[in-house]
């Protein structure tokens, strides 16, 4: 209960040598995420709890941890949870910077925020130009987490456009798009990624659940 | 989404030909096989494995007693817990056919596959289940089946979006004495229902990394398939030998839903919750969580143990529920007895007293002649989602150590920005589904 945060909070004090206890809340886990010397475990420990009470002002150092192949998906996971645009933006921002399987993290936890923001650079990856097959299937997840118009857009055109492994990718995620899109009672453009799935030459069996 | 460890080709050939299946597999209803005698191999359903320990042996134990089943692979990051069932299906039930491998993709690309049995820990069970329904298999999964509530949504929605047969191995809803019980309370023998109690373990949060160890040969234990989706943390074999459980990120609930995933599903079916959840929570202690439905209902989760700790009736067992309406009770446990209030209520009620509640023999049954009739099964993914919510739900509220108002249409905390964010965590990439 209470009492294991305040647990957690004075180990991280004791790591990073700072701040009394009744100091905030998270200009302690901010601290014990961006010092250096601070143990991993300690700094996995600080995310968790930024994770849920951190703000914009931790944005930063959760950022410059996505980095750590160790702490990446401890990182993202904060970043996922902060609820202010500056944490999708450092998310969007790490998808220049970052390379395999932390970018693909960083394109999962941008379709897990529903972060309509992100969907240009979702649709560009999801085209596969340069990119590999794990990292456009991601983008392809992320852009059916999201559903909006452009989402949708972006789906339908590599289901018409892509080689035959893309449009297999984008079928599921028409299929999870068109889903999330009835639960919604939008039912028009469901009807609309059902039928481009079904039309766009992918195996069989993807076009029976497509007709569901 | 393929084994994103895999190479650019190998995912290719995967999308190449194994996707999804929507239908049925060609399989005969169980109704015509005659389940007593041999079945022919165009009518087994093909079975394969995946991280089976020693609860996944005693369900697998289950399916190989079933005349119908051809057990063919079993997948295990641990090389010596994949070759433990091969010898334990060569040694007992002569079955000389089963390839053990690494990858768990293996298992779900294999296209003569039907269903999978997923006993890993906690941590893989949802996304496992989740990758194996996209590749058209029916799951029977281990418990608990979700990590959070956000994957008890997202395991529903994979599993109804891809038209799968799914079995949470909460099995006590094939278990005589427990049918029984919530027969009582379903039935109106007991009056209106006014609580349900559910049997848990003392919850705990242990957030402790072990020491970090060298980590083995990938050929011997692959750590990083070990983690799956779960967060980073650095090796240590006891995690390896049933030690993960308890930890945070590797186990969930804080405990509550080790015995709490089957006993508040029990107390979900008792008072026809199996689409729905309580609206409010509130942690009393370590030991007790209440929760109350819209209609007024409470559910008490409180504690109880192998050596019949709590204040349950004695001699019942571990994962006890109890019901009361304003004309009766009635308690069971996993020994396979009942207490009531008066024995009447028992009268014209068969039911077997020696089997456990541990037993999943009738559910693995039940499984079975889903996938063949294509019906859903008793714990479908939709009774587990709701189940799972309710647990985690009320794990949260212990965290928090405050008192939480749910929504269960919405399945999200009213006014609660940080019991809100505990609904999801982070999959670990390139894990995902």
């Amino acid at each position: 209960m209470k009492t294991l945060r305040l647990t957690t909070l004075a180990v991280l004090v004791a790591a990073v040598s700072i701040a009394p206890l009744q100091a905030a809340d998270e200009t302690v886990l901010i601290a014990a995420v961006a010092e250096d010397g601070v143990t991993l475990y300690a700094k996995a420990m600080a995310c968790d709890e930024l994770g849920k009470i951190g703000t914009a002002k931790a944005v930063p150092a959760l950022s410059k941890l996505l980095a750590d192949e160790r702490l990446n998906d401890y990182a993202r996971d904060a970043l996922e949870r902060i609820n202010d645009p500056a944490a999708g933006e450092a998310l969007l921002d790490g998808l220049s910077w970052l390379k395999g399987s932390l970018r693909i993290g960083v394109i999962i936890s941008l379709g897990d925020r529903g972060d309509a923001a992100a969907v240009p650079a979702l649709a560009e990856i999801a085209k596969k130009k340069g990119e590999d097959e794990n990292a456009a299937a991601a983008a392809l997840n992320s852009l059916a987490q999201i559903a909006n118009e452009d989402a949708n857009k972006a789906i339908l055109s590599v289901l018409a456009d892509g080689d035959q492994v893309a449009k297999t990718a984008a079928a599921h995620a028409a299929l999870a798009a068109a889903q999330r899109l009835e639960k919604a009672g939008k039912k028009k453009p469901a009807a609309k990624l059902r039928s481009a799935a079904q039309a766009a030459g992918v195996p069989a069996p993807v076009k029976k659940v497509a007709k569901r | 989404m393929n084994d994103p460890s895999k190479t650019q080709n190998s995912r290719r050939n995967f999308l190449k030909k194994a996707t999804v299946i929507a239908g049925a597999p060609m399989i005969v209803p169980s109704s015509v096989l005659g389940l007593g005698d041999k079945v022919a191999p165009s009518n087994q359903i093909v079975l394969g494995g995946v991280g089976l320990g020693p609860r996944g042996r005693k369900d697998l134990d289950c399916f190989l007693k079933q005349p119908d089943v051809r057990f063919v692979t079993v997948a295990d990051p641990q090389a010596a817990r994949r070759e433990t069932i091969r010898r334990f299906a060569l040694k007992l039930h002569n079955n000389d056919e089963v390839k053990p491998v690494q990858d768990m993709y293996e298992v779900f690309q294999r296209d003569d596959i039907d269903a999978v049995l997923i006993a890993t820990g906690d941590r893989w069970h949802a996304t496992a289940s989740m990758i194996a329904a996209k590749h058209g298999k029916d799951i029977y999964s281990e418990k608990p089946c979700t990590m959070t509530i956000r994957e008890s949504q997202e395991l529903d929605d994979t599993i109804l979006r891809y038209g799968r047969i799914f079995q949470a191995g909460t099995q006590r809803r094939n278990v005589d004495n427990f049918k029984v019980a919530v027969d009582l309370a379903r039935s109106g023998k007991l009056g209106n229902i006014k609580a349900v109690y559910a049997g848990i373990i003392r919850l705990e949060e242990d957030l402790e990394w072990l020491p970090a160890e060298n980590e083995p040969d990938k050929a011997v234990i692959d750590w990083d398939r070990w983690l799956g989706p779960a967060p980073w943390r650095p090796f240590n074999m006891k995690y390896c030998n049933g030690r993960w459980r308890g930890h945070h990120g590797l186990a969930t609930g804080y405990k509550l839903l080790e015995w709490g995933s089957h006993t508040i599903d029990l107390c979900q079916w008792a008072v026809d919750a199996d689409g729905t959840t309580p609206v409010e929570f509130e942690a009393i202690n370590d030991t007790t969580v209440h929760a109350k439905y819209g209609n007024g209902v409470k559910l008490i989760m409180r504690l109880a143990g192998f050596k019949g700790e709590g204040d349950w009736k004695p001699g019942l067992g571990s994962c006890p529920v109890r019901f009361e309406g304003d004309e009766g009770w009635v308690e069971a446990g996993d020994y396979g007895k009942i207490e009531v209030s008066n024995p009447k209520l028992l009268e014209g009620y068969k039911f077997d007293p020696k089997m456990q509640g541990t037993d999943p023999i009738k559910h693995v049954r039940n499984f079975l002649d889903s996938v063949r009739s294509r019906k859903p099964a008793t714990c479908n993914s939709t009774v587990a989602r709701y189940g799972h919510v309710a647990g985690h739900a009320a794990a949260i509220s212990w965290k928090l150590g405050r008192k939480t108002q749910f929504d269960p249409k919405t399945e999200m905390f009213v006014d609660d920005d940080e019991a809100n964010r505990m609904r999801s965590r982070a999959r670990r990439a390139p894990w995902s589904v």
